[in-house]
Parts: C-alpha cells; structure tokens; sequence
C-alpha cells in the first residue's frame, strides 16, 4: 500500500527536531578555530555525538576512533528516521541511500587506485560507509583488477569484472564507473512510491548527462553506456549524435538548462565540465530540498535532512583530521562542505 | 397507504433534524480526528526530539479540534429543537441544511491538521517562528467559522431552538 502524506507526519516530526540540532555554518567556523582535537571532542560531548563520543574518549584521543564514532553516530540517526518512515516506503529509501553511498565510495576508490593515490588518502575521502572493514581493505588494493578480485563476495564483482576488458583497452574508468551507475540504478527499479521514482529519475538523468559528456571529451561512443530511463529519455540518441556543445545546447532546452548555460560558458573558456558536473549533483541535493520545503509531510523532507546530516558527519570529520595535523582554520573552512 | 407513511415519517421534522445533527458531527468528528491524527504524530516526533517542544506543539495540535466543536454545538441546538417538540417539518429541512453546512465545511480540518503538521515543524527547527505559524494554522479555519455562522444562521431563521 502507498504511503499517504499524514503517514509522514510523525517522520517529519522527528526530522524537524533534529533539524534543530544540526551544527550550523557559524558553528563549524568557530570549530574550525579550536585550537586542538580535544577541544573539539569536548564541544561534541555537548552534542548529540556524546554517546558515540564517549565510548571511544580514554587517556588518549586517537583518530581513527574518533572518525568511527562519527559514522556511527550518523548510522545511528539514520536509523531512527528511517524506522519512523511509513513501513511502504522504508524499504525503498534504504535500498536508495544505501546502495548510492556504496557505489559513492567504490568509486572514490577505483579513481584513488587508478590515479595510484595511497591507501591513508583515498580513506579520508570516503563518505559515511555500512561495510567498514571491507571499504578499509579495498582502499590498500595495489591495482583496479586487486580491487575488483577483493570484491569476490559482493554483488559487484561480476558487474565490475565484465567491464575490466574494456577498462584495459581504453585505459578509462569510465566503463565500470558507469557499470556501477547502471548496477545502482537496476537495484532501484521497482520502487513504489512517486516522489522516490522522481528522484531515481532524476538521478538517471545526472548519470547519463555525466556519462555522455565524458565519452565525448574523450572521444569514446557513448550508446552503450547510456541508462534508456528518466525524463531525458527521448534526447538521448540526439544527445548521443552531437558534440559537447550540441549536448549543453539540447540540455538548455530542457529543466537542466540553467545549469548547461553556465556549463557552456565555461567550456568555452577552459574545456572543463568538473564544474558543471558538481553543479547536477548540488541540483539534486537542491531538488530535494525545494521539494521538502513544498510538501513537508514527504520523503523528501526526510531525504533532505539525511543529507544535510551527512554533510555535517563529514565536515566534522575534516575538523577533526585538520585539527590532527595542526592545518590552520582557514584552509579548514575552504576545505569545509 | 404505507408508502405515504413512510413518507410521512421519513420527511418529519425530527427525522430530518436528527439526520442534519448527525451528519454534522459525523463529518467533522471524522475530520478533526483525521487532523489531529497527522499533527499528533507530528508533535510527537519533535517532543521525543526535544521536550522543549511539547507546549508549542501541543498548542498548534488542539486547533483542529475546533470544527467537531462547531458541529457539537449545532447538533445540540438541533437536538433541543427536536426535544421541544415542535420541529416541523420546514424546521427540519433547516436543521438538515444546517448540519450539512457545519459538517462539510469541518472537512477543513484534515487540511488544518496538515498545516498544524508543518507549523510544529518549522517551530521544531526554529523556537522563534511560534507566534507567525500560528496564523497559518488558523487560516484554514475560517473555512469552518464560516460553515458555523451559516448554521447557527439557519436554526436562528426556523426558530428551531
């Protein structure tokens, strides 16, 4: 049975309470000022961190466990919204959070290993991950095959494997970072609620915009890498046909193209579109924001507030690795999400 | 013969008050209950969040209890009229009108309950919209204040209390 919107009230009860909870921008300014990590543990312990906080707080502070107690403080929270949920949904929404986090950090991975980064790096860009000790081991992987064959017992061993000839032909990430899209994106089909299948359609969009403009910037044909799904559906063979700028110029006419616009001018100027790139992924974060805003008693009321709870796990992270290693606030804000 | 009588009956002023003092509380009680329901849950979510919550929640929780109050009222003033025993069957026809009246409009209770929701919230993420939200939440309401004047209107023309 379909949630109905009064299903969500108790859900956005919960996310708005802690809503209030959440550390501010100024307060993460002032973080970034502490002169030391203890100094930080001990305004977390003031916080909602503090049971987390205080299971790894003895003599001495280390960081890793520190780094621990964040993600599973996060683990916790999400937890408990996602039990508030309407039970029709819930199963959804885990499947739509947890499976993007896992593809999000698989390919933080393969792109550390491949550009031959050291194991310490590639972990402190990890997002929040379920599978601890296994995301830990891949990261040491010495090659993309060492790290695909530490993926044996997973489910993207075989999605990863298929793609690995054309990976060596091309020397390009692109086929099994699009193999794990296209993995993530099969794992959501079938979801029931509107408001979800909204958003993997937007998602879907973002990854084949992404995935049509990097074949064409590195000269690669784009037909078999597309998703046949999401608004864009009928503009992708145009798409497909065209050159980087025939593709901003289709996208202009459609809801993205505020964001091809501005993707236009600064490809004429630098031939980038990292920028462009970041600008879809902020639009969904955006999306769901406007969309809680508007009908607060919905998923994306509380899909919103997981993100916003995300970025502050993960810029609480940063301080406190920043603070290790004595980098002056400054450059902490910068670096802060 | 029987027909007629049934008729007869059926078309009686207290059987037609009786209907309009029903229909006005079942429709709105249904509502407000349904308002209260999604901004309950609602206030609960925020005060097990933060106990802080609760008087302000609990304050934008009761307001669509007001329609199943405006249709208890008008019920009862129908029901005294029948109690009066003089309810004919032009009275009646009143009563029934004025029972739909303040019942359909108490519909608007489902739709204050829903703003009481996001009104709790947004209390919930900022103590100091209070006093603003509350004029949200009584919006819908007139709605049913309207609904309410219309039936007391009614009963007042056919002299039925």
């Amino acid at each position: 049975m379909k949630a109905r919107e009064g299903d969500y009230a108790y859900a956005y009860g919960v996310v708005s309470g802690m809503t209030a909870k959440l550390i501010d921008d100024k307060t993460f300014d002032e973080l970034a000022r502490f002169r030391s990590v203890e100094e930080v543990v001990a305004f977390l312990e003031g916080t909602d961190y503090e049971p987390e906080i205080k299971k790894v707080v003895g003599k001495t502070i280390e960081i890793e466990n520190l780094e621990s107690a964040l993600k599973r403080h996060f683990v916790r929270i999400y937890r408990s919204i996602v039990s508030s949920i309407p039970e029709s949904d819930r199963k959804d929404l885990n499947r739509i959070i947890s499976e993007s986090l896992k593809v999000e950090n698989l390919k933080i991975i393969m792109r550390g290993i491949h550009s031959g980064m050291e194991p310490e790096k590639i972990e402190e860009m990890l997002d929040i991950m379920e599978d601890e000790e296994l995301i830990t081991e891949l990261t040491k992987a010495k090659s993309v095959e060492e790290f695909i064959a530490g993926l044996e017992k997973t489910e993207y061993h075989d999605v990863l494997e298929s793609k690995l000839p054309e990976y060596r032909e091309l020397g390009n990430l692109l086929p099994l970072e699009n193999s794990l899209d296209k993995h993530m994106i099969d794992s959501w089909r079938g979801v029931v609620s509107k408001d979800l299948r909204r958003f993997v359609e937007i998602k879907t969009d973002t990854i084949n915009i992404r995935t049509i403009l990097r074949c064409k910037i590195s000269d690669i044909p784009s037909k078999d890498y597309i998703i046949e799904e999401g608004h864009l559906k009928d503009k992708l063979s145009e798409m497909e046909r065209g050159e980087v700028k025939d593709v901003l110029e289709i996208l202009d006419r459609t809801t993205y193209g505020k964001a091809a616009k501005e993707a236009m001018s600064e490809y004429e100027k630098t031939h980038s579109l990292i920028s462009f790139e970041k600008r879809l992924e902020s639009d969904i974060l955006t999306f769901l924001k406007e969309n809680a805003i508007l009908r607060p008693l919905g998923v994306f009321s509380v899909m919103s507030f997981i993100n916003a709870k995300r970025r502050e796990v993960k810029n609480l992270n940063t301080v406190v690795i920043c603070k290790h290693y004595d980098v002056p606030p400054e450059e902490i804000k910068e670096i802060l999400m | 013969m029987a027909v007629e009588g049934i008729i007869t009956t059926f078309f009686s002023g207290n059987v037609l008050g009786a209907v309009g003092a029903a229909i006005a509380i079942a429709i709105a009680g249904v509502s407000s209950a349904r308002g209260l329901e999604i901004a309950g849950n609602t206030a609960a979510g925020a005060t097990g969040e933060n106990e802080e919550n609760f008087s302000s929640a609990l304050i934008l929780q009761a307001l669509p209890q007001t329609q199943v109050i405006y249709a208890f009222i008008i019920g009862i003033l129908i029901i005294l009229g029948i109690m009066g025993g003089n309810m004919t069957p032009e009275k009646g026809f009143l009563s029934l009108m004025a029972g739909i009246a303040v019942g359909i409009t108490g519909i608007s209770a489902v739709s204050q309950g829903k703003v009481a929701s996001s009104s709790i919230g947004a209390t919930a993420k900022n103590a100091s919209v209070k006093g603003k939200v509350l004029i949200f939440v009584v919006m819908p309401e007139i709605a049913a204040l309207f609904g309410f004047v219309t039936a007391i209107m009614l009963l007042i023309t056919g002299q039925v209390f």
